[in-house]
This record gives C-alpha cells, structure tokens and sequence, in this order.
C-alpha cells in the first residue's frame, strides 16, 4: 500500500482521533495468568514444581476451584510456554509480515517505507493482553543501555496507534504499523539503507517502558523502515572521468572515479573497486558507480590487465587500491582528501575480473603481495560477477572475507556448463568459508550487469530479463552486501535471503526468479548436518543418527560426476556445477514419490544441540535436482516442511512456501544433453524459530530433539527431487 | 594508397608525441546490439591460420618489459606489432580460455581485444632476446596462428612449443607462408618512409609506448 502525503495526514487526524477516544481502555486492567505461579513471567518447569508442592491445596488453583488438581495440571500444561505480562519487560518480535499460508505472519525486521509494515502478537502466548486496547509506539532505536537510561517513549510518527489485541495468536491480532511514510529515513546524515526503530506495546499506557510492556528492539533495531535500494541515495554524486593510477601496470594506468559530492563534510568513507573483465572496459559501470556514490561510496573503476590471465588481473585489482588510498589528497583536485576509509575496502569484480578480486584477496593471505597501503584485514567484502575459475580451488579461493555472488542464469559466457570447470561460478562461492551470500537471476546474461557488452544471452526464447531489470536487481543486491559488510547495516542482510513474495521492490518484476543463497557462518551457528563429517548416511555432521521414510538419502560430493546435464542416476548430483575434483564441498540428495520423512536426531546430551531457544532461525538450503524424472514431473516450484520435535514429544510444523514459492524450478536452459534445466539453484531457507512456536506454545526450543524434514503429497508436491545442505540454527 | 599511408604516419606521430599521462585511447563502445539469440560465437578449431596481416611495424624498446604472456615470463626486447583482419569468432574476447596468437613458441601479446571486431591488435614480441634487433629485423621468420584455448599466463614454453609443433604439422604454418605471397614484406611498407625497406623501426621507450603506437595502428586500419 502506498499512501499519498495527503492520504497520510487525513489516516493520521483519524488516528488521532481514534486514540484520544479509545486512550481509557489501555488503562485497563491486565487479565490474570493464573498459570504463571512462580511470577517469572513465563509458564514453565518452576510452576509445574509449584503447582505439585501445592497439590490438594489452593495455593496452585489455576482453574479458580479452589483446589490444586488435575484440572489445573492440564491447564498448566496446555499453556506450557506462554509468556505472561506484568513481571517484566517482554522482549518480543512484534514487526513482520503476512504469509499466504500458515502461519500468516512472521517477524521479520525489514520494510520498505512505500509499502505496509505489520505488527502482530501471540495473545495465546502473552497471556492477558486479550482483550485490552495497548499504544502501539514507533520509537527511535536504543540498545539496551539506552533503554535503562531513558525510558520515555517518542513515537517518531507523533502519536502512537491504539492495538486492541484479540483472543488468539498472531493470525488474530495482525495490524498495520501505520505511517512509517512519516518516519524521516535519510535525516541527519544517516547512511544506512532504512531507520532503526524499536516497536512498544505500552501494555499499561504510562508512557514509558515499565515491567509488563511489550518491546520489540530491546537489544537491536525491531524494524527497519528501509529506503528502496534500487533507487538513488542521499546523496549528490560527482564524477571524474579519468585519472591516471601510480604505480599501476603500464597500459593499464586510467581509472574512474565517483563521489558524494559533499564528501568532504563527511567522515571517512569506505572505497569499492571495480575491475572489469576480459574484453571489458573500465568506463562501463556508471550506472553501479554513480549508484553506490549516491550511497556515500568513493568508488573507481580501474583498466583491468585480463588478457594474459587472473594473475594479471588480480595485480591491477591491488595496485589500483594502493593507488587510490595513496593519492585521494591529489586526486580530482584533492575533492577526496582524507575521506577514504582504507580500512573498510570492498571489492567487485566481474568475470576474469571476478576471478581476479578473488585470487587478489588470496595473494594477501598468502603474503605473495604486500601493498604499501591497506592488508588484508581492510577488505571488508569480495564480490564477484560471474566469475571464472582458471586458478581452481587453492587460488581462485575467497577464504573467509565476506563474499558475493552475482550470476545469470542465462549467461553465454561462463555458462555454469557440466565439461568445462573454468565456466563454473559456483566453485568460488562454495570455497568461501566466512559470511557469504548469492543472488542467481534467471534470464540475465553475462553482460547485462555491465553497460555495453556483447549480447551473450543463452536461455530459452522469450525469459531474456535484459539490462535494465538485471542491473536493478545488481544495483540493490550489491548494495545490500556492501552496506551489511562495510557499514554494519542491520537491514541489509534481510535483502539477502528473503523471497521476493515477502521483501518486494518494486523495481522488480514479478515475473523476474530471483534465487538467493545466504550464509552467515557465523560463530554462533549450531550445525545440525553439513555433510562434511561423518559421511556414512545413518549419521549426522553433527553425530546424531539420521533415519529416513519413504526415501533414500544420499551424500557426496557437491559435483556433477559427468559433462553433460542428462538425468542420469550414475550422477547423483546431477547440474551441480560448484566445485572441482580438487574441492570438497559435500551435499546431500533425495527424492521422494510419496510421503517421505527425515529424521535428524539431535543429541540431548549436548546443550549445543537440544537449546536452540537463543537462536532465531532454522535454515537450509535446497535445489530442485535439474532434469531428474521428479523435477520434469513437478513442473514448477517445490514445496517441503520442517519439523522441529522436543523432549516432551511436542512438535510443531512449518512450510517453506508460507515465505516464498518453495525451491525454484531450474531455469529451462537446454544443451549438454537431452531434457531442459540448468545448473543447481541452491536456494536458502530461514524459518523462524518463533513461528514454529506460534505453531505449537507448548514446543520446547530449550529443549529440541529432532528436526524433520517433510516431503510428499501432504506437503505439496506429489515428487521431487531435491539436494540439501547445511541444515542449521543460526541467529542475526 | 598514398592518402592511407598519410593517415596512418600522421596517427603515429600524434601518438608518439603525446605526453606520458595521455590515457591509452579509449575503443569506441562495440555494438550494443541486444538481440536475444545473437549470443557469443563458438570457439573456431585450432591450430588455424592468423588470418591477413593489414599493418606491421617492428619496434625495440629502450627499457625491456617482463610479459605476462608467458608462464616463464620471458624479456621483451623487441618484435613486430601487427594489426591483423581474421576471424571475428577466433579472436573474440571471451572470459573463458580463448585460442592462443603464437608468433613462433611465444603467445603474442593481444592489446585490449574488442568483442565482434575482425581486426586484432598484437605484439609479436621475441622473448629473452639478448639484445637489439641485429642486424635489422627479419620480418620473413614471423609465423603466425592460432593455438589452442589458453590463458597465456599459463603457457608455458613447452606447452608453446607443442601448440606451435601441432599447427606445423597440421599445415597451419606452411599454409601462413603462402598467404603472405611474394611479397611478405608489404604490410611494413605501409609505414615506410623508404618503400624499399623496413625501416623506419619504431624506436620506443618501454612497452607503454609502444602499445600506444600499436592502438594508433589499428585506429588507421579502421579509418581507411
């Protein structure tokens, strides 16, 4: 929904309004929470001992009979999780969004400002918010700290909406955050993508946070209203057409520069370096140049020296670098004096170019190349642009810098094809072993993420995207990695992984398939099958034992074991193009034909693997097998369900397709054999810890074991065919 | 003719006299033609015949380069720039590995290959030649093709040497000899202020120099 200006202020009066009416009602009474006996603001373990030590007497009465009984055992039980106001400030994930399935909404922390921003609550879980009318606050993001120092609650839209919270959980008690279009995004410098806010249900209407209140954003922002990353930023962008590079190899000296033109009112900002690819020029990425720029980037495109090789390349990629950093107080006329930040460097490179950031980075690991300059510990990200792998495993190799890919699906150049292991992307993405994320467009080609390439389109008549779409999915995708690596942008990763059908910008169309991977691997992932350890299919990565209905699991390599894309069943991994013989990138694969189950067993005996409640998602990642029997029969995108089982024997269920469209089809590329569909999508999956707990109240997160993953015709897809890999719980 | 030749040495000599921070010229945008299907062409078999040399010029450098052109990165002394008209498919710019221009068992050094174009600007360098051309350069021993898909970092002097063995015995060389007719000398008289000879040899400071001159030559080859 978009509102006009004058649309937003006659909303506004009638909030006002609407407000001042209803204010008396936030004053009333909380319900009780009979259940909570020990007062701890939860229904768990310490009221089940309170209510036994009060057995036969009316100290445990929940159900107001006046005895302690079976009755309220039951009652205790069924409410086995809830939270209770009125004890304690309630940290709790109000902001989301609507799902087209169950369960209808989920928390999620990014918005775009031109479009509806939702709040829901659980009132089964927060016992006594039913019933009663609550001011909703928009507030200015504090951390914690903050938060005990100032109390006050500023609702930055001038008035906060009133929230009647209904019986039921959230699919009951959905409301729009009104107004955000208000919110002032870009004010007093900010150069984040959107503004931090944290959501208060004033649940006793002081107007401050007190015990009882509900808050999302104790610690982090609990909604991001983002500005649109497709679009230009805040900022006026200035060019230089040419400069010419010290130090850099002779013929390959000129490079471009782009800026805020107001840069010098602004503190030290992060460089991006550009390196084009073979046959390539350096003046063909104004539109990403000038993108960035307007996003506060000092940014150059550099003559890149692809022609020999990567190694080449990879030396332009350096020097480049140290001369900008060793020439930005001469350098158009001194307009960047002292303003690059040369500890936060990000890298682009496409192609050869690609390749080459890559091999550049692993050069200052290695310590093969030492630049006066900057080190490795400047550069904040790698992203690389289709790129290629001549070097292979040991040198066209990320290690653990951020790293970015961007990739067309129907590229004619480095085609992603099963005989040829230097066309194949994916092997530097699957090398990279630090924060590392996708972004695979069906229909973009090599060239349409630059200005004026050869046309190299190679997918099926009439899916050609072409250079526009492609170059504003690139505009945003890049900014997003660059604004989450370099500037700690709380909302960029969620542009990252989510689904088009639940973050859409605008700028894209809707007939556009865009397949991302995200991967924080992040120190706190708690890894429930990787399948890079313990390699027998019984057993887990992580030691427990896997058992299977219905279907057959199978791990290896994440290759294709031939040249070809034919379904054959001698490849298991058929169209998995990620990796060389040298690499060990492993994965699993299944198909199914019925109702199908596997079963990881999660140890109890390890803390690290039964206590998820500190973690936030559950994610995977999944692609359709290309051309397999199952895939051609399926036709479209699959859908499967994880879930989670506790101690108690209480489970709760949860579709992937609630959050998209399930695992994309492969794009219907034909050639290396018979049949149509390209290389694997690898697609990842984030399902929200607390929306399996809206399923079920009573799940137990502290104490999980098993996490089961559903396919078959109760789940939405009759067949399927589908590799898997890192299955884990992972957190912001 | 006489008008081609003006062109051609009035190009070279605003190169030649530019000043160091002049930027190498930038290559008019290629074609941006969209048209889905057009796609990128298919690698041509090699070993194949270079094609026709439009312009040559041998060069000698005051300051030897290092070329990266070659896994053992030989010293660049002197060679023969040439702008060659061949096979647009052949000498397409891709990203993956493309066939090799061999001078001999030395990769040429290709300068800033435009995608579509059929004209090919290159360095047909000598490598670790002990010193100057002596006695003069012998434009006779220049043989060209193209090789097998490389990176030419990775071309090593034995993988050159089997490429250049393998388009020999495929009649490759033999067949670029004929090409060249009775007169392989013609393409250097394009520059020659003496028609009879070779000369004037571009005498150049370093390598940047000389790739500007070679830039300079393909530019009067596509203004003709």
């Amino acid at each position: 929904m978009v509102y006009t200006q004058h649309g937003m202020e006659r909303r506004l009066a009638v909030l006002v309004a609407f407000f001042v009416f209803l204010a008396p009602m936030a004053q009333v009474a909380l319900a009780a929470c009979p259940p909570d006996l020990d007062g701890d603001g939860q229904v768990g373990g310490g009221d089940l001992a309170s209510l036994l030590a009060s057995w036969g007497s009316p100290a445990g009465d929940i159900t107001g009979d006046g005895a302690t009984d079976g009755a309220d055992l039951t009652s205790l039980l069924s409410q086995w999780g809830s939270m209770c106001p009125g004890k304690d400030i309630i940290p709790y994930e109000l902001a989301g969004t609507t799902l087209l399935a169950a369960p209808w909404f989920t928390p999620v922390d990014v918005v775009l400002q031109s479009q509806m921003a939702m709040a829901a609550v659980d009132a089964n879980r927060l016992q006594g918010l039913s019933g009663g009318s609550y001011p909703l606050y928009v507030v200015a993001d504090r951390n914690g700290d903050d938060w005990q120092a100032n109390t006050d609650l500023h609702d930055l839209r001038g008035t906060p909406q009133l929230w009647a919270v209904n019986p039921g959980g959230r699919a009951a008690n959905m409301v729009e955050v009104l107004n955000t279009g208000l919110l002032d995004i870009a004010g007093g410098g900010n150069l984040f993508m959107g503004l931090g806010v944290d959501l208060v249900l004033d649940v006793d209407g002081s107007g401050t946070l007190t015990p009882g209140d509900v808050i999302d954003g104790m610690d982090r922002a609990g909604m991001v209203v983002s500005r649109n990353p497709v679009l230009a930023g805040p900022f006026a962008a200035s060019t230089l057409s040419t400069y010419t590079a010290s130090g850099a190899t002779s013929g390959f000296t000129t490079s471009r520069l782009w800026y805020p033109t107001a840069i010098q009112s602004m503190a030290p900002q992060p460089l991006i370096v550009i390196s084009h690819g073979n046959g390539h020029q350096y003046s063909w990425y104004d539109f990403l140049g000038t993108h960035l720029a307007s996003w506060g980037y000092i940014v150059i495109s550099h003559q890149n020296n692809t022609v020999p090789g990567i190694e080449t390349a990879s030396t332009t990629t350096l020097q480049h670098t140290n001369a900008i950093i060793g020439q930005m107080n001469t350098v158009a006329a001194g307009a960047i004096a002292n303003r690059i930040d040369t500890s936060r460097i990000g890298w682009i490179g496409h192609s050869r170019g690609g390749e080459g950031v890559a091999r550049a980075y692993d050069r200052l690991v290695d310590g093969t190349y030492t630049p006066t300059n900057y080190g490795a510990e400047d550069i904040g990200v790698v992203i690389s642009i289709a790129p290629t792998d001549f070097l292979g495993s040991a040198s066209a190799n990320p290690h653990g810098v951020p790293y970015m890919l961007l990739y067309g699906a129907a590229d004619g150049d480095v085609c992603g094809c099963p005989d040829n292991d230097i066309a194949d992307s994916f092997n530097l993405y699957e090398r990279a072993t630090g924060w590392r994320c996708s972004t695979y467009i069906h229909g973009a080609d090599h060239n349409d993420f630059n200005c004026c390439g050869f046309e190299d389109f190679a997918g099926p008549s009439g899916t050609a995207i072409g250079r526009t779409e492609a170059q504003e999915v690139q505009k945003a995708q890049m900014l997003a990695a660059l604004q989450s690596r370099l500037r700690g942008d709380v909302g960029a990763d969620e542009f990252l992984w989510r689904q088009d059908q639940s973050l859409k910008i605008p700028q894209f169309a809707a007939t556009t398939t865009i397949v991302r991977e995200f991967d924080p691997n992040g120190a706190q992932d708690q890894v429930v099958e990787n399948f890079q350890t313990n390699t027998a299919v019984t057993q887990s990565s992580s030691g427990g034992a896997v058992s299977v209905v219905n279907t057959y699991l199978g791990e290896g390599l994440l290759q294709d074991a031939n040249t070809a894309f034919t379904w054959v069943s001698s490849d298991a991994f058929n169209g998995a193009v990620r990796g060389r013989t040298s690499d060990t990138e492993r994965s699993g694969v299944f198909s199914w034909a019925d109702d199908s189950t596997i079963h990881w067993e999660l140890l109890p005996a390890l803390a690290d693997q039964s206590d998820q409640s500190d973690q936030t998602h559950l994610s995977v990642r999944l692609a359709q097998g290309p051309r397999h029997t199952y895939t051609v029969t399926l036709a479209g995108p699959c859908n499967a369900a994880f879930r989670l089982v506790d101690a108690n024997g209480q489970s709760a269920t949860l579709s992937i397709n609630a959050y998209g469209q399930g695992v994309q089809r492969p794009y219907l590329r034909t050639g290396y054999g018979t049949g149509a569909g390209w290389q694997s999508e690898m697609e990842t999956f984030r399902l929200p810890l607390s929306d399996f707990a809206e399923q079920n109240a009573a799940l137990d997160l502290s104490a999980l074991v098993a996490v089961e993953l559903l396919t078959g015709p109760s789940h939405g897809a009759n067949v399927g065919r589908l590799q898997i890999d890192d299955l884990l719980f992972t957190r912001p | 003719m006489m008008h081609t030749i003006a062109i051609s040495i009035v190009a070279l000599a605003m190169v030649q006299g530019a000043g160091q921070q002049v930027a190498p010229p930038e290559v008019g945008e290629p074609p941006a033609v969209r048209e889905e299907g057009q796609g990128i062409p298919a690698i041509p078999a090699t070993p194949a015949p270079a094609g026709e040399i439009l312009w040559a010029r041998a060069f000698e450098v005051e300051e030897p380069w290092t070329s990266d052109f070659r896994a053992d990165h030989p010293t660049i002394r002197h060679g023969f720039i040439v702008v060659l008209k061949t096979d647009a498919a052949m000498a397409f710019p891709r990203q993956v590995a493309c066939p090799v221009l061999m001078a001999g068992e030395m990769p040429c050094e290709v300068i800033d290959p435009v995608a579509g174009s059929e004209y090919v600007v290159a360095l047909a360098v000598v490598p670790n030649a002990a010193e100057a051309w002596d006695p003069e350069p012998d434009f006779t021993t220049l043989d060209l093709c193209w090789c097998a898909p490389a990176l030419p970092e990775q071309v090593t002097p034995e993988s050159a040497a089997k490429s250049f063995s393998n388009a020999r015995t495929a009649g490759v060389i033999a067949a670029w000899q004929r090409s060249r007719g009775v007169d392989p000398l013609a393409p250097l008289r394009s520059v020659a202020a003496d028609p009879t000879s070779i000369r004037p040899m571009l005498a150049a400071a370093d390598r940047e120099a000389v790739v500007r001159a070679a830039l300079a030559g393909r530019e009067s080859i596509l203004a003709r």
